[in-house]
């Protein structure tokens, strides 16, 4: 006979990967670049944050999440095939560097240095918000999740400071936002802020989009044709 | 049956649609400028009611927030009227009445979490204002979309905390971290350093009519909620704190806003920087309230609309004729526009508090209260606004020189197509003149809403 214990160990087992998921998106969308990927580590990291919720809030709540963060990667990568992002290669993209507006139509020499670099910036992330989920754990929320918050709102910090190209730095401040609702929501339970917190997330994703369209690739294309 | 208060948020964001489909048209601007200025004056002649109900939420429209949102919904009908025909884009008109819509349910609600989603709302909306349609640089308003953001989960865990305390008395331990979190979200808001630049760099390339409407609504309606918080919080207690970090921050960005305006050679830049001065002297004039209490600071929120107006429509005005905004490429422009010329310099010069200009009541009362308090950090404020007054006067020499005129280029606009701008500058210069000659009608409005609405000494 399936008990309500096992549901519940169940519901624990799924929040624990879940938390291990948001670590796992986290960490792609602070080392990869590729817009592709970091979208897919956005949906994924969606989806893990609506599994967390589950054990923490009611199940509708955990279902709009997901939902309102998939409507979002949509809006996204819709934006970014318009402005032209589909149609470069990887390594082009990788050249739209941390420097916003400056497009460099050579190709990068040292692409590990990058990697390297964002590899540490990730381990220093992960230090802090280990260090910080252990001296100020945050209240009402198991210590796993805690981490997770505090990892995620670090990331997309971190993200939000390597860049400021629009398509790239806007899954960081959704995922710093995500960090705190994945903290905040089972403590409000307020049903119009919650309503209200997901058209600020679906509005934000406009606002990311009509920039990413508005800046698009241009220079870039037109870079490569000389 | 809608409660009259809620005609403030109904009619702007109700004229939202008809002035989108109307928005390629003069009648699109009318509309939304008769709109705006309907509720402008609604604002002024409802009579106080009592808290409104909406949701579940609190919502209440006190002496402050009527002035305030009468001050800005009338600042920006002006503005919808003289921008429309200097092109600011397309989503100038509805979005703008949208924020404005927006601004008004921030500022009526009682419950901080509805106030800074409803801010966040507004930043969002306002990003294809600041953008203008414009390709290339999205900094400006990408930073001001990511530090209003940042803001937001300040306010809502600040609220929970509240909410929990209201609860349960218990919980005032966790009264300390909503004060931190206010202190930071307000900071964001009202562009502390280091995060200042959010209302500065957006200047660099947005319209400047957009520009203007941005930084006088924004800034405006962060100081409205900071006077809530600090005048009906019955759990607030740290006066002293909040007073000297107000301090602080208005003195570094007076200090910032005066050496930076100095050094710009773009009216676009200078614009961000002047108003980044200006915001300075509004939290200096919050942290040191002399005998007449917070008069200089609710004169001041109504001058520094009327300064940033005059500035961004005048800088608009001037910008029509040429293709950049460099100060070198604008030599003699002003002979062509005498009239935007004469607007820049008293829209400086009343952001600056110069005599003669309608912010100098107003700078007058806040410098003689900060002299009582330390007199060098008189002598800051005032060298600093020296570096804003000389910038533009720089400003105003280069478009006045007879030696090396800029030709047109050929999309500049006709003067006969650009009546209603100058028309509005003239209005608004006319103004400004006279509320400098004659400050007692803005200085007995300001200490009758001290009177309605005092806010406490820090």
């Amino acid at each position: 006979m399936f008990e309500v214990g096992d549901l519940e160990r169940l519901l624990e087992i799924m929040r624990e990967g879940g938390v291990v998921g948001v670590l796992i998106t986290g960490a792609l969308i602070i080392l990869v670049r590729d817009w592709r990927v970091t979208l897919l580590a956005l949906l994924g990291q969606y989806v893990m944050v609506g599994i967390v919720l589950l054990q923490l809030t009611s199940p509708e709540i955990a279902l709009i999440k997901v939902l309102v963060g998939a409507l979002i990667c949509l809006m996204l990568y819709l934006a970014a095939r318009q402005s032209g992002w589909g149609v470069l290669s990887r390594a082009d993209v990788a050249l739209v560097t941390s420097s916003g507006d400056s497009i460099s139509n050579e190709r990068d020499p040292l692409p590990w240095i990058s990697i390297a670099f964002r590899a540490l910036v990730m381990s220093l992330v992960f230090v802090l918000a280990l260090q910080l989920g252990r001296d100020y754990p945050l209240p009402d929320v198991p210590p796993d999740v805690g981490l997770g918050c505090y990892w995620l709102m670090l990331v997309g910090l971190m993200v939000l400071m390597l860049t400021e190209w629009p398509l790239l730095a806007g899954p960081g401040l959704l995922t710093a936002l995500t960090g705190f609702e994945l903290f905040y929501t089972p403590l409000e339970s307020s049903l119009i802020v919650t309503f209200l917190l997901a058209m600020v997330n679906l509005l934000l994703a406009v606002a990311i989009s009509y920039l990413a369209a508005v800046q698009g690739l241009n220079p870039l294309r037109e870079g490569s044709r000389d | 049956m809608i409660e009259p208060p809620l005609w403030l948020i109904v009619i702007p964001l109700g004229a939202v649609v008809p002035v989108y489909l109307l928005r390629h048209r003069q009648l699109g601007a009318y509309l939304a400028a008769f709109a705006s200025l309907f509720v402008g004056i609604l604002a002024v002649v409802l009579p106080p009611t009592n808290a409104v109900r909406l949701a579940g939420r609190i919502f209440l429209l006190d002496p402050l927030t009527q002035y305030v949102l009468a001050t800005y919904f009338v600042v920006s009908a002006l503005l919808y009227v003289a921008g429309q025909p200097l092109r600011p884009g397309r989503y100038f008109l509805p979005l703008g009445l949208c924020i404005s819509g927006l601004f008004a349910i921030a500022v009526m609600s009682r419950h901080l979490a509805i106030s800074g989603l409803m801010m966040t709302l507004a930043a969002i909306a306002a990003v294809p204002i600041i953008q203008g349609e414009l390709s290339g640089s999205v900094r400006g308003s990408w930073r001001f979309l990511v530090v209003m953001c940042l803001a937001l989960p300040c306010f809502l865990l600040a609220a929970w905390h509240i909410d929990v305390y209201r609860e349960d008395a218990e919980h005032a331990v966790y009264l300390p971290q909503a004060a931190v979190l206010l202190a930071i979200g307000f900071s964001l808001w009202l562009a502390a350093l280091p995060a200042y630049s959010a209302l500065t760099s957006f200047s660099t390339s947005s319209p400047p009519v957009s520009s203007a409407l941005v930084l006088i609504g924004f800034p405006m309606m962060g100081l409205t909620l900071l006077g809530h918080v600090l005048a009906e919080a019955s759990w607030f207690s740290w006066w002293s704190q909040t007073g000297r970090m107000l301090l602080v921050v208005g003195l570094v960005s007076v200090t910032l806003g005066g050496v930076l305006t100095f050094v710009q050679r773009s009216l676009r830049v200078m614009l961000g920087y002047a108003a980044l001065y200006d915001l300075g002297c509004l939290l200096i004039a919050l942290a040191v309230q002399g005998a007449q209490g917070a008069a200089a600071l609710y004169a001041g929120l109504a001058t520094r609309a009327l300064g940033l107006a005059l500035l961004g429509i005048a800088t608009a005005t001037l910008l029509a004729e040429t293709k950049g905004d460099a100060l070198s490429g604008l030599c003699g422009v002003g002979r062509r526009r005498p009239l935007a010329v004469i607007a820049l310099g008293m829209g400086s010069f009343t952001l600056v508090g110069a005599p003669l200009a309608a912010g100098f009541a107003g700078r007058w009362l806040m410098l003689r209260n900060l002299a009582q308090m330390d007199e060098r950090w008189m002598w800051l404020v005032l060298l600093a606004g020296l570096g804003v007054a000389f910038a533009y006067l720089r400003a105003l020499y280069v478009l006045l020189r007879a030696d090396a005129i800029t030709s047109r280029t050929s999309r500049a606009e006709s003067a006969s197509s650009l009546w209603l701008p100058t028309s509005v500058l003239l209005l608004l210069s006319l103004a400004t003149i006279a509320l400098g000659i004659f400050p007692n009608p803005i200085l007995r409005v300001a200490a009758l809403v001290v009177t309605l609405y005092p806010l406490p000494r820090l």
